[in-house]
């Protein structure tokens, strides 16, 4: 085994039997999207950083309670999440800061898509303000199913649905997002 | 003119051009320099452990009318499995106390507000709930006025009580104090390993998402339904007897 990187169920395992390094390598695999997850929810970029590190305590101690061959990812997220969601509820407050496009756009295919007509900056923009605008039990579903590109069954086990419930949240979204879409576009022609 | 903005990978693009902030280098040695610094605490652990042995003990059916002696009995069933059961001497929780439940709203705002899908009751009887309360755990809870089909328990002027909370998904059920003069029995409910108790006020622990323990105390002076469903733990106070709140569930359903 020496000489080889360990994949990610040697690491978990490792951990769990108090492998403080091994542990250190699962913080810097998932910490990206853990900051994106939690930031999502606190929307302060500080006090994201300050839920995460708190996650990766509460899940190092939770460690035994992972069952072996279970994806770490949603567990580890739902974790992030949940701990970020009793902050905004400690804090009486339910958003600060919007979520915002970025000024340098995704480098992608240099052709023109379909989409690309619709993917300008502003209209980015726009598409996140209509995000932004969904009630809460639909945004959750949005944003982790697509914002972060997660799978069905990572979203549901981090918001702790049934993957029936994310499916029919997911497509009532959509087709409230399509229609709303459809307003501003349509009134633009 | 009709345009398929092919919606699905326009989102998917849009997360890839969000703004999002990024790790500081530190924040994987932070962590591990709070790791190495605060050793993990034995005692959640243990208790968390406990849970998932009352769990498996949930699975084997019983009914018992705990008498004194049978309290005894079940103390050293549930301790013998590693949980920590008390069983209260105190005098029972007044039950025309204010019920605390939390901010009044419109079902919708609740629905709105929280994370989990809560499902309310289509009942042809029972008809929408008179009032649903948000509290400061995220946990919504539904009330019913008493009336014919379920009377009123004391003073409280309702007669069914729907509280739901998400759950860890699993056994949510930690600790249990009854009672002198409740009746326990394990159950399944919606497939899941529930607890119905009946005849007296009672205190109970539960488990949030993390496992940590959630003091809960009942409100009506009534029997207790406790299941946990798609990682909702419910709990189901009513005057009713056991058919009729398996009635209920069978009829729960999520806002329209």
């Amino acid at each position: 085994m020496e000489g080889r990187p360990l994949d990610e169920p040697e690491l978990i395992a490792s951990a769990q039997n108090g492998d403080t390094r091994a542990f250190e390598q699962l913080v810097r695999i998932h910490q990206g999207i853990a900051l994106r997850v939690a930031y999502l929810v606190v929307r302060d970029p500080s006090e994201a950083e300050d839920v995460t590190q708190d996650a990766f305590i509460k899940a190092y101690r939770s460690l035994d309670k992972f069952r072996a061959g279970a994806p770490f990812r949603p567990w580890l997220l739902g974790i992030v999440r949940n701990e970020a969601l009793n902050r905004v509820r400690g804090a009486k407050r339910r958003h600060g800061l919007a979520l915002r496009v970025a000024n340098d756009p995704v480098s992608g295919d240099a052709a023109p898509s379909p989409e690309a007509e619709v993917t300008s900056e502003e209209e980015r923009g726009r598409l996140l303000a209509l995000i932004e605008d969904l009630p809460e039990r639909y945004r959750s579903v949005v944003v982790l199913r697509y914002l972060l590109d997660l799978s069905e069954r990572e979203t549901s086990e981090i918001l702790g649905l049934a993957a029936g419930t994310v499916k029919s949240r997911c497509s009532r979204a959509l087709e409230r997002l399509r229609r709303r879409l459809a307003v501003e576009y349509g009134d633009s022609k | 003119m009709s345009r398929d903005y092919r919606l699905e990978s326009m989102l998917t693009s849009l997360g890839d051009s969000i703004d999002w902030p990024t790790p500081s280098p530190p924040l994987s040695r932070r962590v591990m320099a709070r790791i190495e610094s605060e050793p993990a605490a034995g005692g959640r652990r243990s208790w968390r452990r406990s849970a998932i042995a009352l769990g498996a003990v949930l699975i084997v059916t019983f009914v018992m009318v705990l008498s004194p002696s049978a309290r005894e009995a079940v103390a050293d069933l549930l301790g013998a499995a590693g949980v920590r059961v008390s069983l209260t001497s105190d005098e029972a929780p007044t039950t025309g106390a204010t019920l605390n439940l939390g901010e009044l709203l419109h079902q919708d705002e609740a629905q709105d507000a929280v994370d989990f899908e809560f499902r309310t009751t289509a009942d042809d009887v029972l008809g929408s709930p008179d009032a649903v309360y948000l509290s400061d755990s995220g946990q919504v809870t539904m009330v019913w006025a008493g009336g014919p089909t379920l009377p009123a328990a004391g003073n409280t002027g309702i007669g069914l009580l729907l509280a739901q909370h998400q759950a860890s998904g699993g056994v949510e059920v930690g600790e249990k104090a009854v009672g002198p003069g409740a009746g326990v029995q394990s159950l399944e409910v919606e497939g899941q390993p529930a607890l119905w108790i009946e005849g007296a006020p009672h205190t109970l622990t539960l488990l949030d998402r993390e496992g940590n323990p959630i003091e809960e105390t009942t409100r009506l002076a009534a029997n207790v339904l406790l299941w946990d469903a798609n990682g909702v733990a419910h709990r189901l106070e009513t005057t009713g007897d056991l058919e009729r709140a398996l009635a209920i569930v069978e009829n729960l359903e999520p806002l329209p």
